[in-house]
C-alpha cells in the first residue's frame, strides 16, 4: 500500500493469498453429478425418439418448407406416372415377356437316348 | 464421438455447455471443476464470509445449469454470464435477509507497523484477516467490483457486462471501492510494507 492506496498488484495478491484458505464442500460436486445422471437419462430418452419430428411434422411451424416439400413430392409422382405409357406393347423377340422358357437347363431334360442305363433298346 | 479427459480440458466452456445440454456428464464435471472454487469464492466473501450460504448458493447455480442450460446466451462468454448470474443470486440474498456480517477481529486488530517483518506466515495470515475483515464493510457493489476485478481478473467491459453498469460507473466505483478499502486499513492502523510494491 502506497500513500495513494491499495495498487493493483497488492490487491491482486491479497486476493489470491485469501483465497488460497477458502474453499467449497467436496460433497456438492457428488451431489451435483448424482442429480446430472438423473436429468441427462431424461434427455437421451428423448433424443433417441422420433417425438420431435413428428411434432414438427404436424406443427403450424415453417409450413412453407413443408408445402414445397409436399408439392416436389407431388410432383416426381404425377411424372413418374405419366412415363408409364401402357399403351406401349413389346416386341415379340423381348424374353422378358416370353412364357416359354428356355430349356437349358439339364434338370428339366428328357434324359439322352446314349444313356445306357435308361435305354429303353437295353 | 468420445472425447478423453485430455481432449476435453481443452474444450472451450461455452462448447462444454453445449454439450451439456446433450446431457454429456463428463462436459459437466470439467465446468464445475473449472468454476466451483471461483464461485464458492465469490459467494464467500460477498456473503459475510458465510460458508454455509455460499455452499448453498454454489449448489443452486449448478443445479440452475443442470436444469436450464439453455438459459446461457451463447453470444456471451460463458464466465461473464455466470457470475452475473452469481451476482445477482447475490443481490436477491441481500434482498431476502440483511446480511449480517460476521466479524469479530474489531477489539484485537493489531497494527503492523513499517517495522515490522510482515512477509512471516503468521503476519502475513493476520494482515490478510484483517484486511478481509475490512473488505466484508464495503458495500455489496464496491465488493463485488473488487473481486471480479482483482480476484477473477476480469476486464472493465467484461465487469460492466456483468454488473449491467456502464464503463465510466465501473471505473469509478472500482476507484472509489480502492479509496475506501485503504482509507478504512489506514482508520484501523493497518499498514502494508513497502516491499509488497
Amino acid at each position: 500500500m502506497n500513500k495513494n492506496g491499495f495498487t493493483d498488484d497488492d490487491l491482486t495478491r491479497l486476493f489470491e493469498e485469501d483465497s488460497k484458505n477458502v474453499s467449497a464442500d467436496p460433497g456438492i460436486g457428488k451431489r451435483l453429478e448424482h442429480l446430472f445422471m438423473i436429468k441427462s437419462a431424461s434427455y437421451r430418452t428423448f433424443q433417441n425418439s422420433f417425438a420431435g419430428f413428428f411434432k414438427w411434422i404436424f406443427s403450424w411451424s415453417n409450413v412453407p418448407v413443408k408445402a414445397a416439400l409436399v408439392s416436389i413430392v407431388l410432383f416426381i409422382s404425377v411424372m413418374n406416372h405419366q412415363t408409364g405409357n401402357h399403351q406401349f406393347v413389346a416386341p415379340g423377340c423381348d424374353t422378358m415377356i416370353k412364357s416359354d422358357p428356355f430349356k437349358i437347363d439339364s434338370a428339366n431334360m428328357l434324359p439322352f437316348n446314349a444313356d445306357t442305363c435308361l435305354s429303353e433298346n437295353s | 464421438m468420445i472425447f478423453t479427459q485430455k481432449d476435453i480440458q481443452k474444450v472451450t466452456d461455452e462448447k462444454l455447455m453445449l454439450r451439456i445440454r446433450n446431457g454429456d456428464k463428463m462436459a459437466f464435471n470439467e465446468l464445475y471443476a473449472r468454476y466451483h472454487q471461483r464461485l464458492f469464492y465469490y459467494f464467500f466473501r460477498m456473503l459475510g464470509s458465510d460458508r454455509e450460504l455460499a455452499n448453498d448458493l454454489l449448489q443452486d447455480i449448478f443445479v440452475k445449469i443442470i436444469h436450464k442450460p439453455e438459459l446461457f446466451n451463447a453470444d456471451y462468454r460463458f464466465s461473464s454470464w455466470i457470475f452475473s448470474v452469481a451476482n445477482n443470486m447475490c443481490k436477491n440474498e441481500y434482498r431476502r435477509k440483511e446480511v449480517r456480517k460476521i466479524i469479530s477481529s474489531d477489539a484485537d486488530i493489531a497494527e503492523i507497523s513499517a517495522g515490522q517483518d510482515s512477509e512471516s506466515d503468521e503476519d502475513k495470515k493476520d494482515l490478510i484477516t484483517q484486511i478481509f475483515a475490512e473488505l466484508e464493510q464495503l458495500d455489496e457493489n464496491q465488493k463485488s467490483i473488487l473481486i471480479l476485478r482483482y480476484k477473477e481478473n476480469f476486464s472493465i467491459k467484461e465487469i460492466s457486462e456483468i454488473l449491467e453498469l456502464p464503463k465510466g460507473t465501473v471505473k469509478s466505483r472500482l476507484h472509489y471501492a480502492r479509496l475506501e478499502l485503504s482509507k478504512k486499513m489506514t482508520e484501523k492502523g493497518i499498514v502494508i510494507n513497502g516491499n509488497h510494491e
